[in-house]
Order: C-alpha cells, then structure tokens, then sequence
C-alpha cells in the first residue's frame, strides 16, 4: 500500500500538501513571525517588508501570520469533526446494513429525512442553541453531512457482507461481531480512508464558507473564511487581502482531495 | 485455406510472451482441435486469427493467411467481408455476447443488414428454420425474448444458429460448452457435427479431448503459449509423445466403467 | 450423522413482486460417518442451496436437518456455534472464500482458536500439520490467499475446513473450473485424505464424471427434487430415471468418440 502510494506522483503531491498544513498547524508560534492578533492601527495596509513578509491588514495586523494561524484555527475545528463524523457514520451503517432487515429500512427512511436537511439552514438553527460557535459548527457539519458518508459505508458493507469468506468465516467459528470488526471492516478500510480523507476538504471549505455568512467563529479569529470575507469590503483598493485566504483554502482542500482520489485509484483495481 | 506461421503474440505493456511461434493450418472441410488448459494461449491465438485484439495492446508478429491473403495486414473495411461472413467465431459465454437490453430477434436482424420490410420477413423465415435445425422449436418464443430469459445452453444454441445463417467457410468455436449444462453439451456438439458432415471447416478450442474428439480430425496440444504435440486426434489421444500431454489425456477420463 | 428431513427452501423471484419458487422442494438425505455421497445436478437443480442449508449457513423454510441427533435447524446463534466446527462447507470460489487481507497462518489460527481455544504454541503446530496434511509448503504460511495458485487456494480452503475437526465436509463444486489436471490431482489427494481420516464428504457437482469418481453413493437432483439415488454404482447403466440417462448420453458421446 504504501509503496503504490509513492509510486503515484498524485498521491505523493496530496500527501506532501496534507504534511506541510498539518505542519504549519502544529509548529505556528515558531513559522509566525508576528502575533496574529496584535492590533497597531497606526501601521495598518502597510506594504510588505522584513518584518511583515505580507504586510498589514485594515488593523495593522501581521497577515501571513494571521494565515499561519488560519491553519490551526481551521482543522481545529475540521478535525474533530472528521473524527465524529467518521464514528458515527461507519458504526451506524455498518450496523444497519450487517444486520439489514426492518433496521435497514429504518436507516433509509431517517436517511432521506436528514438528506432533505441543507446545511446551512441545520448550522443557523443551532447557533442560536449553543454558547459556543465551534460547538455548533461542528454540530451542524455532522448533522448535514453523516448521512451522506453514512449512505456510502452501507454499500461497502451490503457488498462485503454478501461475499462468501463471510460464511468461511462463520463456519471458523467467529462470532457476528467478530465477522464485523475483524473481518468485514478492515476489508472496507481503504475505502474509508478515501472517503474520510475527501470529507475533510469539504468540511475545511464548508467551515470557511459558514464564515463567510457570519456563522463562523467569534469575531477577530484569524481563521480563512472570516479573513476572506473581511477582505471582500476591500476588493477594490487590495485585492490580494482575498487572494491569500482563498489560495490557502484551496490549498489545503486540494491536498486532502487530491491524496483521497489517488487512494481511490489505488484502492479500486482490487475488485478488476 | 488457413496458414498460420510462426505466430507469436506480446503484450505491449509488460512485454509479456502469450503465444509463442505457433504455426498450423486448417484445410478446406478439415476440424482442427486447440487443446490447452488456462494460460496456454489457446483463446489469444483464436482470438487474433478473428483480428480481435487491440493492436495498441499487444504485439503480433508472424502471419496469418486466409485464402491466400495475409489477415494480420488486412484494412478495417476489408475484415468487414471477412469477419462473421467468412470466418465466425462462437464465444465462450453466450450470456455476455449478446446485447442485454435489445430483444433476441431484433439484434440478431442487426447483423444483416436487411433493407425493408420483405427482407425482414423473409429473414425471420430463415431463423425459424435455422433455429428449428438446432432442435428449438419455438422460434416466436426465441425471437420475443431478451437474453437473461433464456438458459446458456439455449442461448449457446441461438448463437449456433446465427453462425449457420451466416453461412461461413470456417467456425472458430471458443470453449462453447464449458459455460453450459451436460445436457446442453451434448444437442450443442450434435449441432456442430451435422455442420461438419456439411463440410464446413472448424477451429475448435477446448481443454476436453472429449469434446475435440467429436468433433476434430487433427489436434494441436498447446502449453504455455507453444504446441507441444500436433497429429490426428486418435492417434494423439491413443500414444500421446509429449509428458503434458499424457497428463491431459490421463485427466480427460477420470471414472473408468467396468475396472470398479 | 448428518440427517435431513423434507427439506424445502423457498426463494423470491426477483423482480416477480411476491412469487417464490422451490429451490429445494422436499428432499431428505442421509449422510453417514464416513463415506462418500454425490449430488449431480445442473445448475438451478437447488443443490448449492440445499449445500448451504445441510451446513447451516442457511435455515431451511420447511424441514429439519439434524447432526448427531440435535436439531440444529431449530438451534439459536449460540447453540449452533458450539457445533459450527463439525460441518464444513468448502465453496466454489477459493478465492473468494477467503478473507482478502488475513494471511495463511491467521486463516488456518482462527478456528484453532475460536473452536478449540488451543494458546500459541500449540495453535503453531497444528497449524503446520494442516499444512503437511492439504500437502502445502511450510513457506506459503505468511502469504495471502491471492499470492497463492489455484491450486494452492483450493488446497488452503481444504485445510482450513479440517482445522475445526470437522466429521462432514460438504464441497459445492469446489473443483469446476479448475484445469483439468490440477482437478485430477485435487480429487486423487481428497480419495487419499478420505480414506486416511474417515471423514464423511458430501460432493456437489454438475459433472456426473467426477460423481462416479469420487462417490460411494450418488443422487441426481433436478429442480429442487432428489429423483433417483444410487448405492455403489458400477456403470453408468445403472442410471435408470430418463434425465440421468440424458446425463449418461452426455458423458458417453463423448467417450465413445474417444474410443
């Protein structure tokens, strides 16, 4: 696996874009070269020099700074709700589909109820209902969106589970839920690896675009979405004040996508 | 009639050798066996002899010549006369060689090319009698039936049927009865002999002596992309010279009447 | 003893709304402690089916299968677990009978382990024993099923299937499709293995060649129905039911060319 992995310039090029923004997440206090949250009116649309690599926004703050901490304010929240996300939506379906019957047909019809729920109008809700915005941001991320990972997980499992080693294995003597975890779910993995590697991106986006409608984090955060929208009053006297958000977004979804659809690729030959 | 010479055949990609300098050569009305298991290049050489594989894919050296004309040279619009009117060739699995969502009557007129309603007619007349020569009666019940409604032993037959219509000089008859029942078998090789007896001339790949022997005057024995052993069929299958093929002939009859 | 009792097995038709149609219409079977049963059949015969129901991968719709005297098909998932090892499916498809991503050696531990919860050491050693017994190398341990032949994978199937001791091992067309010389080897190594361990096998199969082969006794199913058995036949005049002799005409037109 790992050795196809490198032998994909795609996947190599996902993977080293995945690293850095993992990278500039971990080690911003040391890349930053100002604080991103230091205000100096005095010095604000400064041009960029040594000191501020890409000058100064509206209120003198330091903006590659404010990227570099962008990046941690964004996965912070992206991450966590990966990991939510990719538990509550393998375990349901898995169950669901394994057990298939009248709980199958449950999982359908709550399926297409949570389908017909937008995103966004879940993400206004519920920010009314919790102090906290990264809470609800969260929330409303794995409410609008389980289901759609949730849909692709059954499948895997219908399709393993209808696979004749499955009987082998009863007849070894494992148990239904041993057939599930040891035997059923690390043949699907590769395929959650790709799944939830591509989600990723999508929630980065999704999370810079609940910004952008102002359901995003507290005011002044430096995180992309809200530099970007921020930027969009100042479109015309400094268009790149929206360049370097935007690119960085793009960045860091490409790279999830990009090394999630060489997985896939990797990963689809096995069935041919 | 067909000369195959020191045909050789390499994938492009891994440069692979599937079928290595194979030469042998059907005779006006003679039946030639391809024995071979998995692997032995027997499909690839009928396949390539039918022009049906990707020249981008693989690498064909060598000659094969129909009538006097090389085939391996020949123009698109010039295997149009030769394909499926000269020569036909009966897959393996009649399940995927026809068309799953068009009924059998309708994509059987599409070969024909038939221009208005009496050459319409007049071909169903055709059918019905052709269809009635490999023992299926019912030729409306046929003709109004998409394929997954018919058994492989049935469609087998249809598509015999289809070949006899077309009325080609010679058949290349791919591994037909491994996808079929017993029973199947045995009305499919009484089709194909009842041609034979009509004269037309047969490649017939298989891995059964059984079924070569009903068939076939001469037999090939290919292993691993060679022949190992070319002679008439008895006489291959009664003193086989080469080691593989004294395998294949012990495995061809497992049970033995009358030594139990 | 494996013993079943009327079996009848019904499925839906799919597409056909509510209709159903017998796969196994009635059938009762006996199979003793050792020996060698056949069931011949064409494919839609219902054999497979009546394989997965006489191993209690299925339950059957009507009828009672029992083993030993306990009716398993009235057994619950704990009960039926505790003689999961004594009936042994070996499928069609080695391949795809094994689990994709677990090697040899976890293949063959698993029923050591779940089944006689024997600890490591010993599971190692049973393990290679298996493995000398299906004749496979000692080195194919720590490889996966798709690195094996075809051969290979079928030899592995078999092993794991003696790993749970078992006193049935049922083979639905576990030999159709392999290469003719490789199925001659495969059916001569199981005579071998039958007669060493006196284990009863029940071969499923289309091809009434390898039936008269293998078998002691031989049942010809047709659309879902037994309708004729043979103890010991000697020839395939025996047959005396029109559609085995259909079957018989199949196999010595064949012969008789060859003579």
């Amino acid at each position: 696996m790992i050795r196809k992995i490198m032998h994909r310039p795609q996947a190599v090029l996902g993977l080293a874009m995945m690293l850095l923004v993992f990278l500039v997440m971990l080690l911003a206090p040391v890349f930053a070269p100002n604080d991103p949250m230091q205000l100096n009116v005095a010095h604000s649309f400064a041009p960029p020099d040594a000191q501020y690599p890409l000058g100064t926004d509206e209120l003198g703050r330091c903006i590659l700074s404010r990227l570099i901490y962008g990046a941690r304010a964004s996965l912070s929240i992206a991450l966590p709700t990966l990991l939510l996300l990719a538990v509550i939506s393998t375990v349901v379906a898995t169950l669901c589909a394994y057990v298939g019957g009248a709980l199958d047909r449950m999982f359908e019809v709550v399926s297409n109820i949570f389908m017909a729920f937008p995103p966004f109008l879940v993400a206004i809700t519920l920010v009314g209902l919790f102090e906290s915005k990264a809470a609800s941001i969260v929330l409303s991320i794995v409410i609008a969106m389980w289901v759609w990972n949730a849909r692709v997980v059954r499948t895997h499992v219908l399709r393993e589970r209808n696979q004749p080693y499955v009987i082998t294995c009863r007849m070894s003597g494992c148990s239904e839920l041993r057939i599930v975890f040891r035997h059923i779910i690390p043949n699907i993995l590769p395929h959650l690896l790709v799944l939830y590697s591509t989600g990723l991106s999508s929630i980065i986006i999704m999370i810079s675009s609940y910004a952008f409608l102002g359901l995003g984090l507290e005011t002044g955060t430096a995180e992309w979405g809200a530099m970007f929208v921020n930027a969009n009053k100042l479109i015309f006297s400094h268009p790149l004040f929206l360049v370097y958000p935007g690119l960085c977004i793009l960045f860091a979804a490409a790279g999830f996508n990009l090394f999630g659809e060489a997985l896939r690729d990797i990963c689809a030959p096995r069935e041919g | 009639m067909l000369t195959v010479t020191n045909l050789s055949i390499r994938t492009k990609q891994t440069k692979e050798t599937l079928v290595r300098s194979v030469s042998f050569s059907v005779k006006n009305g003679e039946a030639l066996g391809l024995i071979g298991e998995s692997g032995s290049g027997k499909s690839m050489t009928s396949k390539c002899i039918m022009r049906l594989l990707n020249p981008r894919l693989f690498d064909l050296r060598g000659s094969v010549q129909w009538n006097g004309k090389e085939m391996l040279a020949m123009k698109l619009n010039e295997l149009d006369g030769y394909r499926g009117k000269q020569v036909s060739m009966i897959p393996q699995n009649p399940m995927t060689a026809f068309a799953p969502m068009l009924k059998l009557g309708k994509q059987m007129e599409l070969g024909f090319s038939l221009k208005g309603h009496r050459e319409r007619t007049q071909f169903r007349g055709r059918l019905a009698a052709a269809l009635a020569g490999v023992n299926l009666s019912d030729a409306e019940k046929i003709i109004n039936s998409y394929p997954h409604e018919l058994s492989g032993g049935t469609l087998q037959r249809v598509m015999i049927a289809l070949t006899i219509l077309q009325r080609p000089e010679l058949i290349i008859a791919d591994e037909i009865t491994t996808a079929v029942d017993a029973a199947s078998e045995y009305l499919i090789l009484n089709e194909l002999e009842k041609l034979r007896r009509a004269g037309v001339s047969m490649i017939v790949v298989t891995h059964d002596f059984g079924v070569a022997a009903r068939l076939c005057d001469r037999v090939a024995v290919m292993k691993d992309g060679e022949i190992v052993e070319e002679g008439k069929m008895r006489e291959v299958f009664s003193d086989p010279q080469h080691e593989y093929t004294r395998q294949l002939v012990q495995a061809s009859v497992l049970f033995q009447e009358g030594l139990c | 003893m494996l013993k079943a009792e009327h079996i009848t097995k019904q499925y839906q038709i799919p597409g056909g709304g509510h209709t159903v149609f017998d796969a196994v219409s009635d059938v009762s079977i006996e199979l003793g402690n050792g020996g060698v049963t056949a069931i011949v059949g064409e494919s839609g015969s219902g054999k497979s089916t009546l394989a997965r129901v006489l191993s209690y991968v299925e339950r059957p719709d009507g009828g009672r299968v029992f083993l030993d005297g306990l009716e398993v098909s009235a057994c619950g998932r704990k009960e039926l677990r505790a003689v999961r090892g004594k009936v042994q499916l070996v499928m069609q498809n080695a391949l795809g009978s094994l689990d994709p991503h677990q090697s040899v050696v976890s293949i063959l531990e698993e029923p050591l382990r779940l089944l006689f919860h024997m600890g490591a050491e010993k599971r190692k050693q049973r393990c290679l024993e298996l493995l000398d017994m299906a004749r496979l190398e000692r080195d194919t341990l720590r490889r996966r099923p798709d690195e094996l032949s075809g051969g290979q994978q079928k030899r592995l199937c078999i092993a794991r299937a003696l790993a749970t001791q078992p006193q049935h091992i049922i083979f639905d067309e576990s030999f159709s499709g392999l290469d003719v010389t490789l199925k001659k080897q495969v059916l001569g190594f199981l005579k071998e293995l039958q007669t060493e361990l006196q284990i009863s096998f029940l071969v499923i199969t289309h091809d009434l060649d390898t039936a008269m082969y293998m078998a002691d006794a031989i049942h010809v199913m047709r659309r879902g129905k037994i309708i004729e058995t043979l103890e010991h036949p000697k020839s395939f005049s025996d047959f005396q039911e029109p559609y085995s002799q259909e079957l018989v005409k199949a196999v010595r037109s064949k012969r008789r060319a060859l003579q």
